[in-house]
């Protein structure tokens, strides 16, 4: 016997509607070739897609303003908590287990377990960090400590994703953290070059007493961008703290003979004069020197600008006869610290060479000469009028 | 006749189709590594900080070139904009190339300019200096103007290159806005490369028209009001987010914007520096010096910028767009047929093998493929011999992927940058996206098919008139 409800009426009729109209699809789908099925599956596919993406769209800009929002208004509340924290003074004169408990009744328990609420508190707490040196600066990274951020950094230290690690490492160097000073030098030579790169410059922060113990076994060229940064790192040392970095000239890896020269040209290290000079002449004598270390050995030399420097530089470019760029490198260094009378002579020659970089800078450091200008005029050289322009454009030049 | 009829019929049909099944894929392609290379860019540069380059003293020291033609009522402001660009070691070289209007007058007169006995070095050969000027105040020292004969934009940035002192060079419309950190941005690449040579390196070129300007920058993003400069927005997001980016990735880069790009020096100077002999003459110096260091054997890169550092003002007149893609494709047909040597040549690896080959079929045919086919598509109609089933099918297929290729351009944006922050904005794009199959393609795909007649008739040649309005009337200026 079969007992119809009235509720299954409509959903009878519905049925039968559906089942016409998929007979009527499939008719029309079995009435047309392969080619226009595969059309209109394709297009079905990028209508789809629009759709989903229309659907990314709308969903990514709220919750993007819904997260906009809720940021704008925990870094307020935070803010209160910060100032509270740091500037209160009943939490000195407390016991640690006290002083801890305080701090994060201040944040709040429950806000404490909400990653949200921690990420932001992380992400303020580092940039007041940077903002901050000193006693402050201290505070808040005892505060980063007590939160138990550092577990978390070790968390990422240990992640297998190299952008997490690298986060890691970019907080340990904002914040200071020496205890993971051993972590982060295992990655100071990590075949991933951001790992590496991130590891190096917060090596060098966290230890001053030998930032760079990495060089020994560093295969990896340090690119200039590292360069740069692991000198902004030695520009936050103390001027006693900065590390000689003559014994690093011999190796092997060059872009450490580099960086080492800039920094002994930089800090004026003075006592490096003769492990420089030898150098220099070893790059003359021996041909599998690299032209980059030549070049820098000479602008290093340019920048420590003493006597005993204008001499090597004089001794290379006679020996340096080949390569234009070296010798033009030497005589901007010589310009920079300027020749003695006598010198000139040594550097008419390359007047005559009708090379306009040669001419020009030959003219720059017959300049710095004390009587350079007259003495180049009394000689009375045939000029050419190419010649000519550029000793009348180059004496012009202000000092 | 019948039988030749038929083929031709069925060449027209399925050739078609085989071409927008492979056009469509490219974009697909380029869409993934598109995305996987900006992955990789906001993960490797999460922790940069730029300020970096900016205290170093061993930065790159860096020149600007601009030319300037006939720019008298915007120079001033231009220039100030330049030279307040965040940098440490840089000079401004403003190319006055042979200005009808006071251009010249007014950067001598507002700048305390002064000509100087300067012994000009045409390492690259040019037309005639008259003469460089420097200023007589300390504040802007870093200021170079350099007056020139009439010698069209090639020209002028060559003798920008002549006169530059420095290893890198920038090159600036000097009507563009840079953002304040662009050229450290730029100058990055340069700096952490050790095992290749990076020889260029290309910035992504955003659309300014209807955004707030105050003192040279941009301080509210707005987006356009109109049209044209909108579905312009829409297609930049699709050319340097989809498509330079995978470019990058692929190493198949093979055009740096003319608007914002930065090269090496040296290799510029060794090929011979920018070609007088196209309007494409900014894809021709990034082919050219690809070419000399694949003939080298040096390992290079040209890396892609995807941060938006540079805007500039979009033509809002179609006459006035009509000229620019006009030289646009006479400009990439001319490269191509400059370095056809490299097609499909395996010494040019990534260059020979896939950018070019990439180039020739979907950058200069498709558009001549596509008028052919809208031709076909008409005469069918005419005759009566159209199948309509298939004609809309395939109509609607074209629409689908073109409106969610847009689309997902659009999510980059949101994911990435984020610059249009207004929800009305984003409606107003979406909507643009589904207008412009209609309302804009069908005319950039005339307008490239005149480059093309223009071209191989002679009947035009050079850049054409190029009006701008300037960042006062369409644009939010603020003072």
């Amino acid at each position: 016997m079969l007992k119809i409800s009235l509720l299954q009426i409509p959903l009878l009729s519905f049925s039968r509607k559906f089942n016409f109209w998929k007979i009527k699809a499939i008719e029309l789908w079995n009435g047309h070739p392969l080619i226009l099925k595969v059309i209109w599956a394709v297009t079905a596919f990028f209508l789809l897609l629009f759709i989903v993406f229309l659907f990314l769209l709308i969903l990514s800009r709220i919750y993007k303003n819904n997260i906009n929002k809720k940021t704008e208004r925990l870094k307020e509340s935070l803010q209160e908590s910060f100032s509270m924290y740091l500037f209160n003074e009943s939490l000195e004169n407390i016991s640690l287990k006290e002083k801890n408990e305080d701090i994060i009744k201040l944040f709040g328990e429950d806000n404490l377990k909400r990653p949200f609420y921690r990420t932001i508190l992380m992400k303020e707490l580092m940039s007041l960090h940077i903002n901050y040196s000193g006693e402050i600066a201290e505070k808040l990274k005892q505060l980063f400590l007590i939160l138990g951020f550092d577990k978390e950094v070790q968390k990422k230290l240990r992640s297998r994703y190299w952008y997490i690690k690298a986060n890691g490492i970019n907080i340990v160097q904002q914040m200071n953290l020496e205890q993971f000073s051993s972590t982060v030098l295992q990655f100071v030579v990590d075949p991933n070059y951001i790992l590496r790169s991130e590891a190096q410059v917060a090596y060098v922060n966290l230890n001053k007493r030998n930032p760079f113990v990495f060089f020994v076994e560093l295969k990896y060229q340090i690119s200039d961008w590292d360069q740069i940064k692991l000198h902004n790192a030695l520009m936050l040392y103390e001027n006693s703290e900065i590390p000689l970095m003559g014994k690093w000239l011999k190796s092997d890896n060059e872009s450490i003979v580099v960086f080492s020269l800039k920094m002994i040209g930089f800090y004026n290290q003075q006592e490096e004069i003769d492990t420089i000079k030898k150098v220099i002449v070893l790059e003359c004598l021996k041909e599998n020197r690299s032209k980059n270390i030549k070049i820098q050995a000479i602008k290093t030399l340019g920048a420590l600008g003493s006597k005993e420097s204008s001499k090597a530089l004089f001794e290379y470019l006679i020996l340096e006869k080949r390569n234009r760029k070296i010798i033009i490198e030497t005589l901007k260094s010589l310009a920079s610290i300027g020749i003695f009378d006598d010198d000139v002579d040594k550097i008419v020659d390359f007047l005559y060479t009708n090379d306009y970089d040669l001419i020009f800078h030959s003219c720059l450091a017959i300049k710095s000469a004390p009587n350079g200008i007259s003495i180049l005029q009394n000689k009375g050289i045939e000029k050419t009028e190419f010649m000519d322009g550029i000793i009348t454009y180059a004496f012009s030049l202000k000092n | 006749m019948a039988i030749f009829l038929e083929y031709l019929i069925n060449f027209l049909n399925f050739g078609i189709f085989i071409f927008s099944i492979f056009i469509t894929m490219s974009y697909v392609v380029l869409g993934f590594y598109s995305a996987k290379e900006m992955i990789y860019y906001l993960r490797k540069n999460k922790f940069v900080d730029y300020r970096n380059i900016l205290a170093s003293p061993f930065a790159p020291s860096l020149s600007i070139l601009a030319p300037a033609y006939n720019e008298e009522n915007t120079i001033l402001e231009n220039v100030k904009s330049l030279m307040s660009l965040h940098y440490n070691n840089f000079e401004v070289i403003i190319v006055n190339d042979g200005s009808k209007d006071k251009t010249l007058e007014t950067l001598i007169e507002n700048f305390g300019l002064y000509k100087i006995p300067y012994a000009y070095n045409d390492k690259v050969p040019t037309k005639a200096v008259r003469g460089v000027y420097k200023s007589t105040i300390a504040s802007w020292n870093k200021l170079v103007v350099v007056d020139k004969e009439n010698g069209g934009k090639a020209d002028a940035i060559n003798v920008g290159i002549n006169v530059s002192q420095y290893g890198i060079f920038a090159c600036i419309d000097v009507d563009c806005i840079i953002e304040q950190d662009g050229l450290l941005k730029m100058i990055k690449p340069f700096l952490e490369h050790t095992e290749s040579r990076v020889i260029a390196t290309g910035g992504v070129v955003r659309i300014a028209n209807s955004c707030d300007v105050e003192d040279g920058k941009i301080t509210k993003i707005n987006l356009p009001d109109k049209f044209l400069p909108r579905v312009q927005v829409l297609e930049y997001f699709r050319a340097f987010l989809l498509g330079r980016m995978a470019w990058s990735r692929l190493d198949g880069l093979m055009l740096i914007s003319g608007a914002f790009g930065f090269f090496d020096k040296e290799i510029a100077i060794i090929v011979g520096g920018y070609n007088h002999e196209t309007v494409g003459e900014d894809m021709e110096l990034t082919v050219r010096m690809r070419k000399y260091m694949e003939q080298q054997n040096k390992k290079y890169l040209v890396p892609f910028i995807p941060d938006p550092l540079c805007w500039t003002e979009a033509p809002e007149s179609s006459k006035i767009l009509s000229r620019q893609r006009n030289r646009w494709a006479r400009g990439t047909i001319e490269t191509l047929l400059m370095h056809k040597d490299i097609f499909f040549n395996p010494k040019y690896r990534t260059l020979g093998m896939l950018s070019y080959p990439y180039w020739l079929i979907f950058e200069w045919m498709a558009p001549i493929i596509e008028f052919l086919g809208i031709s076909y598509f008409i005469i069918l109609i005419i005759t009566g011999n159209i199948n309509w089933i298939f004609c809309i099918s395939l109509l609607f297929l074209v629409y689908s992927f073109a409106i969610a290729h847009s689309l997902f351009s659009i999510i980059f944006e949101e994911y990435t940058y984020h610059q249009y922050k207004k929800p009305s904005d984003m409606f107003k794009l979406v909507l643009t996206s589904m207008i412009e199959p209609f309302a804009f393609h069908t005319r950039t795909v005339w307008w490239s098919v005149r480059g093309n007649y223009d071209l191989f008739t002679g009947a035009k040649k050079g850049w054409g008139e190029m009006t701008r309005a300037g960042f006062g009337d369409n644009a939010n200026k603020k003072k």
